[in-house]
This record gives C-alpha cells, structure tokens and sequence, in this order.
C-alpha cells in the first residue's frame, strides 16, 4: 500500500502543478470609432466615445470624447501611400464630428483615419479600401404584385471589385410607407404589439453575401433573385445593394455571432473583429445603388 | 532461399510447436446461459496457476501452453454469477469448451468475488464498461439512454442537460468515434441531440476507451465508444413491450437453425401530448416524432465459422410551422449495415472479417413567405476490415488487421430556387494496424502498437505509434501507463443544443489532419473484496483542430481551406473511479478534475495589440470538478432502486465587461449593441448538482407475463441549474437573464417481457 500512496501523491502532484492562470481580467475603457464611408455620398458623421461599463446605464453624451483632432486623407490613388487630401473634422455635438469641407467618397479608392485624442496624446489610425462601384440594372419603380413568380425581383449588377477576395454583398430592403397595415403577412405574423416598434421594421437585411451565391451571365454581369421573405411591407420600397470592405465584412460577421453563432455555444462570448489601431470600433467603406420598387398586394 | 526462409520459420516456430506438444490449450465462447448471447470482455481463468484471459469483441477466449494437470477453471462477468468447473488437461490437449454464466438473481445475499486474477483483464488503462442493465436502470428524462450513462463515467462530460453529447476528456463530439457493430455512426442523436440513437433494449455491449486507446482504432483525436448489437437469443423465443411516457420500444428475438435473430423498434409518442398543446400554445410541431429500427441475424456455418447482419434505421423527423407564414422542416438520421464473419483458424488465430455501410443525412428545409431554403447534406461510408488475432505464446499476443473503405460528403443548398453551394468531397481511406501484447514476466505486460493512416483526399499518410504498460505492483494493485499519437480527418460542425444540422467536412489538401498525442497514467486496485478504485492522469495534445469559422456568413465561392480556422489545443486530468461491483448494493462515484483549453487565431486576442494571434481559452463544456455517485441498491426480489447524483463546479462562461452601441446605418442594421470581454470564458457560472432517482418493481401478468413498472423522478429536488444568460441591450442598463435546466420531471414506463 505504501508504494501505492507514493504513486497517488505523483499523481496529485502532477496535477497540482499542472494548474492554470486564467482568471477573470476587469473592465477596461476603450475608445470607440463609428463612421461610414459610402462611395458617391458625402463624407459624414464620425462619432467618438469610450466603451461603458457593461452593466451600467449607457448614454452615449457621458462617454463622448470632445475636443479630438480628426482628419480624414484621401490616398494617391497609384501609390496609396501617399495622401492626396486630407478633411479635417469639427466636432458639431459632443462627440459626433463632421468634416469641414465637402467631399464625395470615391469608390475604389483607400481612405485613412487619423485622431489625435489630445495633444500628444493617443493617435488612433485606420484605413478603408472604398469598394470598387457597380451598377444595378433595373427598371426603376417596378410594380411587383409580392410572392408572384413572374414578378420576383431580379437583381442584376455589374461586378464591383475588391483587392485580394471576390466582392462581398448586402442586399437591404427599405420601406417607405412604414404603417402597421402595410405589414406583408409574414412580418405581421412577427410583429408583437407589446414589444415591437413599426418602425424597428423599417430596413431589413440580408447579411453578408458572398459573389459565389450570384449566377454569372454571359454579359459578365452578375444576378439573384430577391428574395420575397425579405420585404417587410407593401407599398415603396428601397431595394439597396451594397459591397463593403474588410472592416464592415469583419464587423457585421461578428457581431452577427458574439451572443450566438451556430456554432458557439451559448454563454462564450468573443469580441468584434474591429480593424483600427488604438481604438475598437468601425470605419468601414461601402459601395451602394438602389432601384425602388412598388410592393403590390396579390 | 527457400531454405533460409525454412530455417527463420522454423526457428521461430519450433519453440512454439515443442512446447505446444507438451502442453495443452482451451477456447471457446462464453455465452449468457439463458440467452446464447456471446459475452464480450467476460474474464476467464485458471486458478491454480493465475493464468487467464478475456473474451474478444466476439465473445471468444483462448488459454495456451498450459501444463498437464487438474485445474479450477472460474469465469466471471459483471452480473452473473461466477462459473467454475475442475478440469484434467492431458499434453496436447486442444479442448474447445463454451461457457455458460448465469445471470445474478437476488438472493438476499452477498455474492463475493472468489478470485481477482479473472478480474484483471476488463479493467485496461483508459477503458470502461457498462451494462445494458445499468443504462436502463438508470434515472433517465423519459428514456433511458446509453450516452446519458456514459455521461456518468469519470472523464466524460456533458454539454448540459439538454445534450447527450459525450466530451471525453476535453475533446468535443467529433473527437469520439462511435462504433455500433463496427460501423461509424455520424450523428447518433435524437431530438436534436437530447437522446442518442441507441436504443438499450437492443444493446448488448457498451466500451468506452476514454483515451489512450489501442492501435486497433483510430480516426479521432480523443476516444472511441463501441456498441455491440444483441444477437437474439439462441434457446427461446422471447420479447418485451415497454411503454413510456415519451417513447415506447419493442423487441422479439430467438433462435433460428443454427442461429438467431434480433429485431427492436423504438419510436417515440408524442403526438397525443402536440395535439393537446397545439390546441392552447402557439409554436408546436405539427408533427414530430423519431423512430429506430434494429435487427441482426446470426448463422454459425460451423464451429470455427459465425456469419452475421445486422442494420440499423434512425429517423427524426419535425414539421414545425413557425407561424402562418414560415414553416420549417427537418429530417435526419443515419443507417448502418454491417456483415460479419468470423472465422477461427486454429486455437492460436481467430480472425474477423466485416463489411459495414453507414450513411448519414439530415434535409433541413425552409418555407419562409414563398423563400424556400433547402439543404442536403449526406454521407456514404463504406468499408471493409479485417482483424487477425495471433496467440504467439502464452506470452505474446499479436493482433493485427485493415480497414479500408470510401467516404463520400456532399452538400447541396438550394436558396430560392437556386442552386447556391454544391459541395462534393470524396476520400478512400485505409488504414493498417498491428498490436504486439507481450507478457515479459508476471508482474509486467507491455503493448506496443502501429497504426498507419491513409487520407485520400489530401493525400495524407500518418503513422501512428502506441504504447501500453501494465505493472502488478500486488495481486491487488497494477500500474498503468499508455502513450499514443492520434489523427482525425474529419471535423464536425455542430451546436451542442442542436445536432440537427450536424455537418461534417474532411481534411484536404491545404486543410491538414488534426493530430495529438495523450500520455495516461493509472493505478488499477481492488481496496477490498467486491470493490475497485481506479485513479488515472492524462494530458493530451490538439493540434492543428480544424473547425468552420464561425465568424463566417456565407461560404459561398471560398477556397475550401478558408472556410476553416485552425488552432491548437490541450487538455488534462485526474479521474477517480470507486466501485462497488456486488452484492444488494452497487454501484460507483467517480470524480474528476480536468481542464481544457483551445486557441485559434482570431479569437480571444488582445484588442488593442493591433495582432491576430488567439489566446489560449477553456469550451463552455469546461468544468474543474465534476462528481457522480450511482447506487442501485436491491430493496427485495421485486423492488429495486437506483439513485445518482451528479455535482460539477460551473462550466466556463464569458464575462461581459464593457459595452458599445453603435448607431449602424440601414445597410448593416441599427442600433447594434455589442459586448467587450477580457478574456473569454474566464468566469465560471453557478456549481451544478441534480439529484435523480429510479424505483423499479417487477411483476407478473397473469401469472405468465414478468412486467416492470419504472417511476423515475428527475431533478428530485428541483434545482434550478444555469445553462447560460441572455442579456437584452433594449433595457438600459442592460439586462440580464438565465437560461435554466431541466426542472423537476417525473417519469413513468411499464415493461412486459414475453
């Protein structure tokens, strides 16, 4: 017996000094960018904050970061290195900054982000590749009687380009008479009058979609059918597809996930793949065109 | 050179031949003596001389180069009474003699062990056994269920009570092959995973090699889980109907010429309680149900050969409309095939030769406002195998064998109308294997095995080195250390609260195998007569893990090596197994402590550290402590009861420490609140515990029918066990809720046996 407990106390040595260091770390405050930068559309609102306590009331004003020097530099569009133009931004309410001049996003083009939180203080740098642009083809106010076969929304586009992986989507509907009784069955079968506000139905989206899933014509134009389930109400409506960079593709798929993907179980939490260097958050690059359709009851 | 062969082999043959000439042997079967049914892993010896061994996956044992004399033959098996008989053995011997054991019925007396040697052999470092008898005595949520009782075993974890899913010593379900008569089962669940496929009644044999296990199998990183289905019984026709609350299951066996047969069907019953429910709730299936069919038919040509079929059919099936508008419908299931022949060459080579089919397939299809989604997703597996057992000596034992065969995957998706992903992936596989037992003196046996692996689809060939070490240190205690390198060629992507969708993928070129190695140590003792106390360490290696990433939306038009993320991972433990094995009360506690962790770029990083590189993380399956006690205990000749307690220090789980709200646009969303974390899963929630209990009462109808009434309480003291939380961002602050387990539930069924 003794040679046993010799043996067991091994065992439990091993064991003991096998022993992790992974413990709980504590909250730590990050700054937070959000700016969208969409080819053909003005450059807009930046807004930057700090991450709140989890569990504390939220507002965005208490964690807004004033007085911060941003500036946004258009690259040289050979070198992209190089910076070509640079848009300074001004703060017009606490933590919400807007450029100083106007400026048009140039689709195909890099675009870098640059904040200097106080003087000599935190740089926060990132960069957005602006999605090559694209032209949807379609007849614009289609009257299309829902869920009717022949009048399934067929949308077909120009190929737009990104450096390096095949072009990404997201195909969003936006409605432009947004009333209860314009509810398509199927989201009024959704919509909880407790809990739900109309107007939370007002864009619905398609999440990220990958070239692969269009069909390639022989004019090398691309197309897919819009699918019916996505239209929240009759009447009006905004068909929108969009190509977006790395930083949006990254943001949107994890954020998609962080409270419930598949595959993660429920309970593991992973942070947001954010692509800037001394902050979290997005400046994410974005191509779009629209048709508009009308949505006519069957 | 025919000479020189001549002389090597007779060289190394003609110890052997003159020493056989001066001794004698015995094989055969041992069998159920009521039933016929081979008995796997029974333990068979000689008493007089400590020499013995144990039956094969087939019921089959052989003793050699025994001395001439007069011996006492014992032979035991967990459940049955011991068999012993005196035996005169003249030199040259070769007696072929079948066993018969006696199932134990109570007495109201102890029944003791009279010899430890017959015990030695089912008790290898690594491998646990349980008995059908167990599973189905075993408190259960409305069925009794095999991977539920095996989720009891130290070293086995479960995902939640809602999962019958096995994570065997920090490996997730894809890294435990699942073997039912030899043949790879690739989702064996039901309701989405809160059963397993196996239906008891039918089941002969559970083993469970947790780790480090033979070079017999491979294919997983972690462990391998072998179901033997019944033959049927060989003296009498017999069946029993049993009725339960969920399922209710049927089984008639018996003999055929020189045979039997077996056939069970289990379906569940739950269309009265969807009918009524339907009636005041919204959201029930229309219809929801799963069925099982087994059979196997048995034939023995002669006594040296046995030939066998067997199948096997799982079906789950759901048709759940969500609202008026949008309905869902999923079917999936596996079937198996398998033929069996099993031929004895001489008292020194037995050899077993199987053809097995299996496919696996779930069709999930959706019927949203006129968008259809429909996948399907299937696998074809066939193969063919062959293992040769070799008595060299009495000392030396050499088993080896082939497994070859073809597997197909393919994946379709069909997004309205569109075809928008069709995923092929065909791989022959093969494998060959020796194990060479060596007995190098009474107290130590070494196992030295090679496995080597084949992958088509990729081209990978592993080699795959195995070492076990058996030391008696007393007759009562025996020290135990394995080391083995594992490879896997598969990955499965699954959700532990669902495994309806399960999808599996291979390796390929650009998506290596995943590979590991798991070094164990052990003691095996008997404390006290009738009672065991096992203790085992383990530390195993994961490398290159492939999983789907699952930060990936669509998969449409990537290269197949990036849809992936590859990491690493480790794992390591202490288990410890008491058991009480006779008399009026058995039963077992095990315990153990264990910690796993898991790294993949991308994941758990520094957020400001501007690099991709993971940090090492523990699965939400990870738990510290975890404890079981099981007790059956014999309360007359028809009451019996059975209680087990489980206990687990709380699973990893993610802190929320920070929150963001982003204002989002119309493209991407709105409003779109999200988390930081530190690091991930680095807190714990709640401990868990749950009390369940079983009272058993048998009976007769009629005066000619045995029946069973089973009252079983689950939960018994209703503690409400966290899953996991939710947090609702619509609330400022945010709030927070929990997910529970299951509540209390009783349970009722009732067995009539014909």
């Amino acid at each position: 017996m003794k040679n046993l407990s010799l043996f067991l106390a091994f065992l439990l040595l091993v064991a003991v000094t096998a022993c992790e260091d992974y413990g709980q770390d504590d909250y730590q405050e990050f700054y937070v960018v959000e700016s969208y930068l969409i080819a053909d559309q003005p450059l807009g609102l930046l807004s930057f904050s700090t991450t709140n306590p989890a569990f504390e009331p939220y507002i965005f004003e208490e964690v807004a970061i004033p007085n911060a020097r941003i500036s946004v530099h258009l690259m040289d569009a050979n070198t992209a290195t190089t910076v070509e133009q640079t848009f300074t931004y001004t703060e017009t309410e606490i933590g919400r900054y807007y450029p100083d001049q106007p400026h048009t996003i140039l689709p195909g083009r890099i675009y870098e982000l640059d904040i200097q939180v106080e003087e000599g203080g935190n740089q926060i740098r990132a960069r957005t590749i602006i999605p090559g642009d694209f032209d949807l083809m379609a007849e614009e106010d289609q009257d299309l009687v829902y869920q009717s076969e022949e009048d399934q929304l067929e949308l077909r586009l120009t190929p737009s380009f990104y450096p390096g992986r095949q072009s990404v989507y997201i195909i969003s509907s936006i409605a432009q008479d947004v009333r209860l009784e314009n509810f398509t069955p199927l989201y009024l079968d959704f919509f909880d009058e407790d809990d739900d506000d109309v107007e939370d139905f007002r864009a619905t989206s398609s999440g990220t979609l990958n070239e692969g899933n269009f069909t390639v014509n022989a004019d090398q134009t691309i197309s897919l059918d819009f699918p019916w389930f996505a239209i929240a109400f009759f009447g009006e409506n905004d068909i929108v597809v969009t190509t977006i960079d790395d930083n949006v593709l990254d943001f949107v798929n994890s954020q998609e996930v962080q409270l419930g993907g598949f595959t993660v179980s429920p309970g593991e939490i992973q942070n947001l793949v954010y692509n800037l260097n001394g902050a979290i958050g997005i400046f994410g690059g974005m191509t779009t065109d629209t048709v508009r359709t009308n949505i006519l009851r069957p | 050179m025919k000479l020189l062969l001549s002389s090597v082999l007779l060289s190394v043959c003609l110890p052997y031949i003159l020493l056989a000439q001066n001794t004698a042997s015995i094989n055969g079967y041992i069998k159920d003596a009521e039933t016929g049914e081979t008995l796997i892993a029974a333990n068979i010896a000689l008493i007089e001389i400590n020499k013995g061994t144990s039956t094969n996956t087939l019921g089959y044992y052989s003793i050699l180069n025994i001395k001439p004399g007069t011996y006492t033959l014992v032979a035991s098996y967990i459940g049955y009474q011991n068999f012993e008989v005196e035996i005169t053995l003249e030199a040259g011997d070769r007696i072929t003699r079948e066993i018969e054991l006696t199932p134990e019925t109570y007495t109201g007396e102890e029944v003791l062990v009279t010899s430890t040697r017959e015990k030695e052999e089912e008790k290898d470092i690594g491998v646990a056994q349980l008995n059908t008898e167990l599973i189905t005595s075993l408190p259960s949520v409305f069925q009794a269920d095999v991977f539920r009782s095996v989720q009891l075993l130290p070293g086995v974890a479960a995902a939640s009570d809602f999962s019958s899913g096995l994570y065997i010593r920090g490996g997730g379900p894809d890294q435990t092959l699942i073997l039912l008569d030899r043949t790879t089962v690739y989702n064996p669940t039901h309701f989405f995973g809160f059963f397993s496929t196996f239906n008891p009644d039918a089941i002969k044999n559970v083993q469970l090699y947790k780790g480090g296990y033979p070079a017999e199998y491979g294919g997983r990183l972690g462990s391998v889980l072998t179901i033997y289905n019944k033959d049927g019984n060989r003296n009498s026709y017999e069946g029993s109907l049993t009725a339960g609350l969920l399922a209710s299951r049927a089984i008639v066996e018996g003999p055929i010429k020189n045979g039997s047969f077996m056939f069970a069907v289990r379906r569940s019953t739950l269309e009265p309680y969807l009918a009524i429910l339907s009636q005041t709730t919204d959201g029930i299936p229309d219809s929801f149900y799963f069925l099982d069919i087994n059979g196997k038919l048995n034939y023995d040509l002669s006594t040296r050969d046995k030939f066998s079929l067997a199948f096997y059919s799982g079906l789950d099936d759901v048709n759940f409309p969500i609202n008026d508008n949008a309905t869902i419908f999923l079917g999936y299931g596996n079937q198996t095939y398998n033929g069996n022949w099993t031929h004895i060459f001489s008292d020194r080579v037995f050899s077993n030769f199987t053809f097995t089919f299996s496919r696996y397939f779930n069709n999930p299809e959706f019927d949203i406002a006129s968008t259809t989604f429909v996948e399907e997703n299937n696998i074809w597996d066939a193969s063919i195998k062959a293992d040769v057992e070799y008595l060299a000596s009495e000392n030396r034992n050499i088993n080896f064998g082939i497994w070859a065969g073809d597997l197909i995957f393919r994946v379709t998706e069909e997004f309205d109308g569109t075809t928008s992903f069709d995923q092929r992936l065909n791989s022959a596989y093969a494998a060959a294997y020796v194990n060479n037992e060596w007995r190098i003196s009474e107290k130590l046996e070494v196992t030295l095995g090679q496995r080597l692996n084949y992958f088509g689809n990729g081209d990978y060939l592993r080699m795959e080195p195995r070492i076990s070490t058996d030391y008696k240190l007393t007759p009562s205690v025996r020290l135990q250390a394995a080391y083995g390198r594992y490879n896997q060629f598969l990955t499965l992507v699954t959700n532990e609260a669902f495994s309806g969708f399960d999808t599996w993928y291979t390796a390929a070129e650009g998506v290596g195998p995943q590979w590991g190695d798991q070094f164990v140590l052990g003691a095996k003792t008997i404390p006290f007569t009738g009672y065991g106390l096992d203790v085992e360490v383990y530390y195993r290696t994961m490398n290159d893990i492939f999983e789907v990433d699952p930060r990936l939306n669509d998969i449409s038009g990537l290269a197949y090596e990036d849809i992936f993320r590859v990491g690493d991972g480790y794992a390591y433990g202490l288990e410890v197994f008491f058991e009480k094995r006779s008399g009026r009360t058995t039963g077992f506690i095990g315990y153990t402590w264990s910690s796993t962790f898991r790294r993949f770029d991308g994941y758990n990083t520094d957020l400001l550290s501007g690099n991709n590189e993971g940090n090492f993380f523990p699965p939400r399956f990870d738990r510290t402590h975890d404890l079981s006690v099981v007790l059956t205990r014999q309360l007359s000749k028809t009451w019996n009861a059975t209680f087990n307690y489980s206990f687990g220090t709380g699973q990893a789980v993610t802190e929320p420490l920070g929150r963001i709200d982003f204002g989002g646009n119309n493209i991407i969303g709105t409003d779109l609140g999200s988390f930081t974390v530190g690091n991930v899963n680095a807190s714990r929630l709640p401990n868990y515990s749950r009390a369940d209990v079983s009272f058993a009462k048998k009976a007769t109808l009629f005066g000619s029918y045995n029946t069973e009434w089973q009252f079983q309480i689950i939960n018994v003291l209703n503690q409400r066990n966290v899953w996991f939380y939710t947090y609702d961002f619509d609330s400022n602050p945010i709030s927070r809720d929990e997910v529970q387990l299951l509540p209390i539930i009783p349970s009722l069924s009732y067995t009539i046996t014909f």
